[in-house]
């Protein structure tokens, strides 16, 4: 199991490496030129060479990757000449529009991206499961097929819909709920748990709308399958009570599947929820990111997708773990 | 790792859907715009207004790119920083025209000298930074210099600084002693300019002159707390988040009659999505907040809600100074007849449309505007209402060898921008001519149509430089003057090149004069040179921003582009 573990880790290092030069090879071969953008429209060629001296760019290209990837294990200075400040490990260098250190704007943006994932994460698990279970349980009837009927309605509504029908309706016409607010970052803040759930409750929704389709059809098919098992037949043939049967026989074995599509999920999402956080203006680590994209930061957009692929990559080291915890056949293969 | 690949790969395409589809929404042509009077009539909010006290909540859409008065170069941050920082003069709005240039930290607009290449400022007295510090000559020289280092500075103001001699100097970090201002005393401060410049006093209200006290200059860090010398100084700056202004109680509002300071103190919610923050201010969801954000937040869509009584009342609008133009390439379309065909062919209003309508633009006939010093009538075959004349077009090409093919560049973050393509394309086919498309990105946009990559046409847009009140500073880097018809200037797009005319910009630059008999001259030679078609005027931007319901004095500054917030007050 050490040597699975240690393999698995040592492999994530080096595909966190591939990631980092591929990101950052795409940004310098990419059209975009952030001096170009610095300067405006009044700039001169001049002023774009100045530019470019001082946001570091005029450096060679393997220089450039070092220089930040040196960041990662030590303290580094960034800035041009003259003007350099040191930058504090983990160094994810400076911001190319505000000059800000990078691990501040992603420490900043953080919170937001987890009190968006962690409720989501619950509500979505919570009903998905829940209504798949209900499904598989009444198979063929009217309650399965509403559920089964909402699911596929919920998996081909994309975020930008349920997010801004929940907006247009909650916020905007009958006011019910207010606009987000970036104030709020968890619920031991000034605004306390009630205002952290009302301003994070839309988003929450509109994830768990598209996520939770997905649950209710993956549990209901590992639930109908379960049920007819072996050893199912068994529990029943014992005489144990339906509760017995279905939720400490049944739901064990068919929930497992969803418990590593769960953790996959969480992965992916606090690399931020890119879109749900746009709707509904909520500034994580997705807002951050299309902003810095689009304002061609590379310093900002480097980390982000480290951060992102670093997550993803853990989730699937923690998935793969479980399942060789659960099946001694994985560690072989 | 499948799933979540899939996962990813499901946002990124709903995601490029998404933002396609948000920027692609095409409003009907006048949409959302009622019958009135005037469409393009300043509207201000509650004018008159005295009342001291209370917060205004200003909400924005990002935090801002720097604080810091020497590497500013953004209007709404320099909007900002009218509460914050003072300059020797300043542009004082009124709503719908060109701003005011008056006297801020200077007793006056400056004198200049018999030859015009010295212009000397005297402080007022009693100017104090905000610990009380007295804020001297060699502050406001500091504040300059600062400016040139320009290797630590990406986006200082670089106006006043080409218009000084000495302009080789490479800031105070390495560059020395500064030779092109002197302080003979603690209240004067000597400009030495390379040759006359009438808008000098225009120059000197950017934020280079705002001042800087040496001892507490931290570089690009200074932009994280600037030293105060205005009504407010910054309480509290949570990067991405909030940004509180507090009043500075050393500030002496006998020096300065331009700012009202009403408010006791002001919010900046920072990262609040555009769409967001345009749904608030119709909803009145907090009624003493504003925004600074381009279009009032507004996106083209809410044109409609505009029209509704509660809003309608709410709406603070102006004309801003900005217009949008088409460059041709006249090294590619060398033909002046060939570019009166193209200009004469295309539907400018269905152009406006493309920009949202008219509660978004009025179709212009000119670069320059009747608000602006020295302006004389403009000459153009243009209709006035858009519509093409294709007939005229097709006379003036007959029998003229020109080219079938041509292309159009655009910057690619903005949908319309493509969209005014798509209707070249279709005017242009009328004449035989195939149009094609190339995006270009944003980031480097200007920078290709500079170069070598400049496309045969190509759109730009200009809110009139570093003084909009004057037509020089709209026409000298637009349209010349190319000295030897091989070099342009880095905004001339078009490349536009004439023996006679360009000379005579040439000359008239190191001309001495007022503004006023200097822009008549800039004015007749710009619509000499537009007889040729070097570009085609479409449509000057209007700005409609809702307020809350308990916001005054709010207007829509010309320069820049959204409230003011010198004079806002807000009912408590």
């Amino acid at each position: 199991m050490t040597r699975f573990l240690t393999r698995r880790f040592v492999a994530m290092i080096l595909l966190l490496f591939v990631i980092s030069f591929v990101t950052f090879s795409l940004f310098q071969l990419g059209p975009a030129d952030p001096a170009a953008a610095a300067c405006g429209q009044e700039c001169t060629p001049q002023r774009i060479a100045e530019a470019r001296v001082a946001l570091g760019m005029d450096k060679p290209f393997l220089t450039q990757y070092f220089d930040y990837m040196s960041g990662l294990v030590g303290s580094r200075t960034v800035g041009a000449p003259g003007s350099e400040t040191l930058c504090s490990w983990p160094c994810l260098g400076k911001s190319f529009q505000t000059n800000e250190d990078v691990t501040a704007i992603i420490g900043r943006a953080l919170p937001y991206t987890l009190s968006v994932a962690s409720g989501a994460i619950v509500l979505w698990s919570v009903v998905g499961v829940g209504l798949g279970l209900l499904a598989a349980l009444r198979k063929g009837r009217f309650t399965d097929k509403l559920v089964v009927g909402a699911a596929s309605v919920g998996v081909s509504l994309p975020i930008p819909v349920t997010g801004l029908l929940l907006l247009l309706f909650f916020v905007s016409t009958v006011h019910l709920l207010p606009f987000t607010t970036n104030a709020i970052t968890s619920p031991f803040g000034a605004a306390g748990p009630g205002g952290w759930f009302l301003n994070y409750l839309l988003p929450w929704v509109a994830l768990a709308v598209l996520f939770s389709a997905q649950y209710i059809r993956v549990t209901r098919g590992n639930m109908l399958e379960t049920f007819g098992e072996d050893f199912m037949r068994t529990a029943r043939s014992k005489g144990l009570s339906r509760r017995i049967i279905v939720f400490k026989h049944g739901a064990r074995a068919g929930i497992t599947p969803v418990v590593t599509m769960l953790g996959l999920d969480i992965g992916t999402l606090l690399g931020g929820a890119v879109l749900t956080e746009q709707i509904f203006s909520v500034p994580g680590v997705g807002f951050t990111a299309v902003h810095a994209a689009q304002a061609g930061d590379l310093p900002v957009t480097m980390a982000i997708t480290m951060m992102a692929a670093f997550f993803i990559i853990v989730a699937n080291v923690v998935v793969d773990a479980t399942y060789a915890v659960i099946d001694p056949r994985v560690r072989v293969a | 790792m499948k799933r979540s690949t899939m996962a990813a790969i499901a946002l990124t395409v709903s995601a490029g859907l998404t933002l396609t589809a948000c920027g692609g929404s095409k409003p009907a042509p006048g949409s959302g715009s009622g019958p009135r009077a005037d469409a393009y009539a300043p509207v201000e909010i509650g004018k008159g207004y005295t009342t001291k006290g209370g917060n205004i909540n200003v909400l924005m859409s990002s935090d801002f790119q720097t604080l810091d008065p020497g590497n500013s170069n953004y209007v709404q941050t320099a909007n900002v920083g009218q509460l914050y920082y003072r300059t020797l003069t300043m542009a004082k709005e009124t709503a719908g025209k060109p701003p005011t240039i008056v006297p801020d930290l200077a007793t006056d607009l400056g004198k200049p000298s018999a030859d015009g290449l010295t212009w000397t400022y005297t402080l007022k007295k009693g100017l104090k930074f905000e610990d009380g510090t007295p804020i001297t000559s060699k502050d406001i020289k500091y504040g300059v210099e600062r400016t040139y280092a320009r290797d630590v500075y990406t986006q200082a103001p670089q106006e006043l600084n080409a218009a000084l001699a000495d302009d080789s100097y490479k800031g105070p970090y390495s560059g020395g002693d500064f030779k092109a201002i002197d302080t003979p005393d603690d209240r004067t401060v000597v400009f030495h300019l390379k040759q006359p410049f009438a808008e000098f006093p225009a120059l000197v209200s950017r934020s280079n002159t705002a001042p800087v006290p040496k001892a507490e200059d931290t570089k690009l860090d200074y932009t994280n707390h600037p030293v105060s010398s205005g009504p407010y100084k910054i309480q509290s700056y949570d990067r991405g988040r909030s940004m509180k202004l507090v009043r500075n109680d050393q500030w002496n509002p006998a020096t300065d009659p331009n700012r009202t300071a009403l408010p006791d103190t002001f919010t900046f919610t920072l990262s609040t999505a555009q769409a967001t923050i345009s749904q608030q201010l119709l909803a009145d969801s907090d009624p003493t907040a504003v925004t600074l954000d381009s279009n009032g937040g507004l996106q083209a869509s809410d044109a409609a809600e505009l029209n509704k009584p509660d809003v309608e009342k709410r709406t603070a609008g102006g004309l801003l100074g900005c217009t949008d133009v088409l460059d041709f390439n006249t090294e590619t379309i060398k033909d002046p007849d060939v570019r009166k065909a193209l200009a004469l062919s295309i539907d400018r209003s269905a152009v406006q449309v493309q920009y949202g309508g008219e509660r978004f633009g009025k179709l212009t006939q000119s670069y320059i505007n009747s608000a602006q010093r020295g302006y004389v009538e403009q000459h153009t075959d243009l209709d006035p209402t858009g519509k093409p004349k294709l007939d005229e077009a097709k006379k003036l090409l007959a029998g003229k060898t020109y080219p079938k093919k041509l292309v159009y560049g655009y910057a690619d973050a903005n949908p319309r921008y493509k969209n005014v393509g798509t209707v070249l394309q279709q005017n242009f086919k009328q004449l035989g001519i195939d149009l094609q498309l190339r995006p270009i990105p944003t980031a480097n946009y200007y920078t290709v149509l500079a170069g070598d990559q400049m496309p045969d046409i190509a759109r730009s847009g200009w809110c009139g430089g570093a003084d909009s009140g004057s037509v020089r500073t709209t026409v000298d880097p637009n349209l010349g003057p190319s000295v030897d018809g091989e070099t342009f200037g880095f905004s001339n797009i078009p490349r536009y090149y004439d023996p006679k005319i360009s000379r005579a910009m040439y000359e008239l630059r190191g001309t001495n004069g007022s503004s006023e008999e200097l822009g008549r001259k800039w004015a007749t030679l710009f619509d000499q040179a537009m007889q040729s078609y070097p570009l085609v005027p479409l449509v000057r931007s209007y700005t409609s921003s809702v307020v809350g319901s308990k916001v005054r004095n709010a207007q829509v500054g010309y320069f820049f582009g959204g409230i003011d917030l010198s004079i806002i007050g807000v009912q408590h």
